[in-house]
């Protein structure tokens, strides 16, 4: 039971509502900000193989003159060796090849070689001289008989004639 | 009594709403990727007289002569079409392999700028994070996209089990074999971002800090059977981010030493 003397318990005055602030967003770590990050990182990734690309076609390119150098022809001396040529057997001795005797009628104006220098261990072969008979004449050619007279001038062509055709 | 049903209806049509979204989106997605498989398979039977090809050559006469020209010889260079007898594979997992690291990177680098708040209010901590684990989960898509891409290379001839198994790869077993433990590390630190309240806070602190030895393991891999890692452009991206990662990591134990030494209020 309360007493006089006791303070009277009344309700609490209700406190002033606080001024509405504006409310501040939470600063978050958004869709958009992964969605570019990940096209950044997609990005990198196609950047970094295109220059890993690059990188390898250049070095491929520079060790190329390397691996296949230009032929240069550079001649070596080659010291003079004893080569063992191979023998042959010696030939057999070769038969003297028989020689006609040159007619003395026929080629009496014509420059022969004398019989020693054609061979001169040609064999001798004694042909007997072939006698020839002599040519018959002919009679002479009759006289050619007299030119004929030469034939009249041709007459005027008419004019459209086939050979003036123009075509079309 | 009236308010409260008309919430609970207003609760049953964004449930059915929702199951509708989803399944449209799963049928969208599905058939997608079975019209991806189909064009797939159709480019591989025959390049030239595939679907894919004339889709694109038609798509390549509406652009001005001079850029079909630039596209045909830069798709050359690049070793397409796509077939086992060309070098666009073995270019396409490299560069992968690349993107995956630089992407690892990143997000080990946001990380670290989370906890050291080394560019205090000039990026709110939500978005740090946010990207943070956005990024390692690109990191891995590129990964497995890097690894998925060695199937097709008919000079090495990898198959799925030199690919999931460490070091029995043809191809330089011990860096390989690193490598695809760097990538089992990176997705399950990815995985856990989902699993950190089941998990607990202190276990998934823990367990996160697996991810440097992660980033070590893909620069070794990179560094050791990247078959670019001897240009100069490879070399100084490697040490770069290596030094960047080794300085934050430091700035990051001397800010912890001197919030330690900090007298504590009473």
């Amino acid at each position: 039971m309360p007493t006089e003397h006791e303070p009277r318990k009344t309700a609490p005055a209700p406190r002033p509502k606080p001024k509405s602030r504006p409310k501040r967003k939470p600063v978050k770590f958004t869709g958009t900000a992964k969605v570019t990050l990940t096209a950044i990182s997609l990005l990198s990734f196609i950047g970094g193989w295109n220059i890993i690309a690059r990188v390898e076609n250049q070095d491929a390119q520079a060790e190329e003159p390397a691996n296949t150098p230009v032929p240069q022809f550079t001649p070596t001396p080659v010291p003079p060796t004893p080569t063992p040529w191979p023998t042959i057997a010696a030939l057999p001795e070769l038969k003297p090849i028989p020689t006609l005797q040159p007619i003395l009628a026929n080629t009496a104006q014509q420059p022969v070689a004398a019989p020693a220098q054609i061979a001169p261990a040609a064999p001798q072969v004694n042909i007997a001289p072939i006698q020839i008979a002599p040519l018959p004449t002919l009679a002479p050619l009759p006289a050619m008989p007299a030119a004929p007279p030469p034939p009249p001038p041709m007459p005027a062509q008419p004019a459209g004639g086939w050979q003036n055709s123009g075509g079309s | 009594m009236a308010v409260q049903s008309k919430s609970a209806i207003n609760n049953d049509f964004k449930t059915i709403l929702d199951i509708l979204m989803i399944s449209t989106g799963m049928l969208v997605g599905g058939l997608s990727a079975l019209a991806a498989v189909w064009l797939w398979f159709d480019y591989q039977i025959d390049p030239s007289n595939s679907l894919l090809t004339l889709l694109s050559a038609r798509l390549a006469t509406a652009l001005p002569v001079q850029m079909q020209s630039f596209l045909s010889s830069q798709t050359q260079m690049m070793g397409l079409p796509l077939t086992g007898r060309t070098s666009a594979y073995w270019y396409m997992a490299r560069a992968g392999g690349i993107v995956s690291y630089l992407l690892i990177w990143f997000s080990v680098v946001w990380g670290l700028v989370l906890s050291t708040k080394i560019t205090g209010k000039l990026i709110p901590a939500p978005i740090t994070y946010g990207l943070h684990e956005f990024l390692s989960i690109l990191a891995v898509v590129f990964a497995v996209l890097h690894a998925v891409v060695l199937l097709g290379d008919e000079y090495i001839k990898f198959n799925v089990f030199h690919l999931a198994v460490p070091f029995i790869a043809p191809y330089e077993p011990l860096w390989t074999g690193l490598g695809i433990i760097g990538l089992y590390l990176t997705a399950a630190l990815t995985i856990s971002f989902y699993f950190r309240k089941q998990i607990g806070q202190k276990t998934w602190r823990t367990l996160h800090y697996l991810t440097f030895v992660a980033f070590v393991l893909a620069a070794v891999h990179g560094m050791m059977a990247g078959s670019d890692s001897g240009l100069i452009m490879t070399t100084l991206l490697y040490w770069g981010t290596g030094f960047s990662v080794v300085f934050l990591v430091y700035y990051r134990l001397f800010t912890l030493k001197i919030k330690d030494k900090k007298p504590t209020r009473r």
